[in-house]
């Protein structure tokens, strides 16, 4: 018999069952379909039902757990769950709940800084940029008609930044 | 450039918000160029969606923080919403986003008065009266297989690889196809009314890879699944491989440069054409190559298409002279 204590009142569960939806994981009965239908579990050591498990019983180490971003969001697990348990989702409230705690990658914060500074999570770059020469030469506006270089526009998704306490609640530096 | 030519009837004029993203104008603008043609081409009426900033990204921004993704795509969705228009995508990831996004607004009041709230900082008011939609639900729900062949004057029959993407099926309940998400038709069916042979191949419906962070996270996963659909791909002797998703597109092309340091010993490297599928329309619309996108200036390098096009181009050009010649 396994020594996991069943902790259904952890922080953990709490944090994911404010969504009536997520109550679902409640159900998971770890018949594995999830594991089986996983394309990134062929060839990583994602093993999505032992993260609902894992999630299930309240064991905090899931945060820090590398394998919970290793999910590529192919929606195949929640479309396949004899359950019906939106397993995607819950994984992804677990990046979100691991995020507020400081165990965002490092790789994800360059990239949230290109949205918070330029409005993009893949910019332009700056006016020598060689996809700006690009787009000349396929005769489009250089500049196209999105945020990139609009400051006015820039200033709309500063505050609602802002208005949201971005910055205050996540630790993204 | 043909003359533009209003194919769908007056009543039925469709006026769509062109939705860029990020990867399309900053890293493919090629595919940018060939929809605007090909929009041109069928009528369609393009509203720019000025200042419109990243979706955001679901992988990165959905995993970082909820409160962030669902308002910085609020406003996105309410820029479209002031040009009257459904807000059209090209973007399997920005489709993901903006319309998981529009079903919660538009489901939730509770939720969408929060989410007004906040927009009222930046001067916004979401009320629901908008679509979001995907190019190829503009394609296949709006234009139709039977409009799509009428319109086919270079029958090309070429052996095309036709990848879905995720998020353009799944998750399926509040997506606008009938079919089955474990092996939808309606991409092969487009391909195939524009008179190529959309082939099998195993592990069709397999993720390209670059989703969910993971290609910012671990780019050697997401090589390990590219190599699979790529040797899968190679194995049935596709001409080239067709998407309807720039990030898919940047990973198969890219990828096929990134794959290189972990084939087997012996295994020869990549080089399958890969085009989006407004390019591939075009050219089956007997339009100018050039229109579509389809150039790689000399003078520019290490720029996308990172794989060369050059097989198709030639391809079209021999198709255009031998039927010049019947004439």
């Amino acid at each position: 018999m396994s020594k996991t204590q069943l902790r259904f009142d952890s922080k953990i569960i709490d944090e994911i069952i404010l969504e009536e939806e997520y109550k679902k994981i409640l159900s998971c009965i770890q018949c594995g379909t999830c594991t089986a239908s996983c394309p990134s579990g062929r060839w990583s050591p994602l093993r999505t039902h032992k993260i609902i498990r894992k999630a299930q019983t309240g064991l905090e180490s899931v945060l820090s757990d590398e394998d919970i971003w290793l999910c590529t969001t192919c929606f195949n697990c929640l479309e396949r769950c004899i359950r019906k348990i939106p397993v995607t989702e819950i994984l992804i409230k677990l990046r979100n709940i691991a995020c507020e705690n400081g165990f965002m990658p490092y790789t994800l914060r360059a990239v949230v800084k290109n949205l918070l500074e330029q409005g993009h999570a893949v910019p332009l770059g700056d006016s020598n940029s060689i996809w700006i020469k690009l787009r000349k030469e396929l005769d489009l506006n250089p500049i196209p008609p999105t945020i990139e270089k609009n400051l006015q526009k820039k200033l709309e998704l500063d505050k609602i930044i802002d208005a949201i306490k971005f910055k205050l609640r996540i630790p993204y530096r | 450039m043909e003359k533009e030519v209003n194919l769908l009837e007056k009543s039925n004029l469709l006026k769509l918000s062109l939705y860029l993203g990020c990867v399309i104008p900053n890293r493919y603008p090629m595919i940018e160029k060939a929809t605007r043609t090909l929009f041109n081409y069928l009528g369609i009426e393009i509203k720019e969606m000025n200042g419109a900033s990243c979706c955001p990204a679901p992988g990165v921004f959905r995993s970082v923080d909820k409160a962030l993704w669902i308002s910085v795509a609020a406003r996105n969705i309410c820029i479209a919403q002031n040009n009257d228009a459904d807000l059209v995508t090209l973007c399997n990831g920005c489709y993901g986003t903006l319309l998981e996004v529009d079903h919660k607004l538009k489901t939730n009041q509770n939720l969408a008065n929060r989410v007004n709230e906040v927009l009222k900082e930046a001067n916004y008011h979401y009320d629901g009266k908008i679509r979001v939609r995907h190019i190829m639900d503009i394609l296949y729900n709006e234009i139709g297989i039977d409009k799509i062949k009428s319109l086919v004057k270079r029958k090309l029959n070429w052996r095309v690889a036709v990848h879905y993407g995720c998020h353009l099926i799944k998750p399926s309940n509040i997506r606008p196809f009938k079919d089955d998400p474990n092996e939808p038709k309606f991409f092969d069916e487009i391909v195939e009314a524009a008179g190529f042979q959309s082939i099998n191949y195993r592990d069709k419906f397999l993720c390209c890879g670059a989703g969910g962070a993971v290609r910012t996270f671990k780019k050697d996963l997401t090589s390990q699944l590219t190599l699979k659909k790529l040797r899968e791909i190679r194995k049935a002797l596709a001409d080239c491989i067709v998407v309807c998703c720039p990030f898919c597109h940047l990973q198969f092309d890219l990828g096929q440069v990134e794959v290189k340091s972990i084939l087997d010993e012996n295994e020869p490297s990549f080089n399958i054409p890969v085009l989006y599928i407004t390019q591939l329309l075009g050219l089956a619309f007997g339009l100018e190559p050039k229109e579509l996108g389809l150039i790689k200036p000399e003078n520019l390098k290490n720029i996308s298409p990172f794989i060369s096009l050059q097989p198709i181009l030639d391809k079209v050009e021999k198709y255009d002279k031998n039927e010049n010649k019947k004439e």
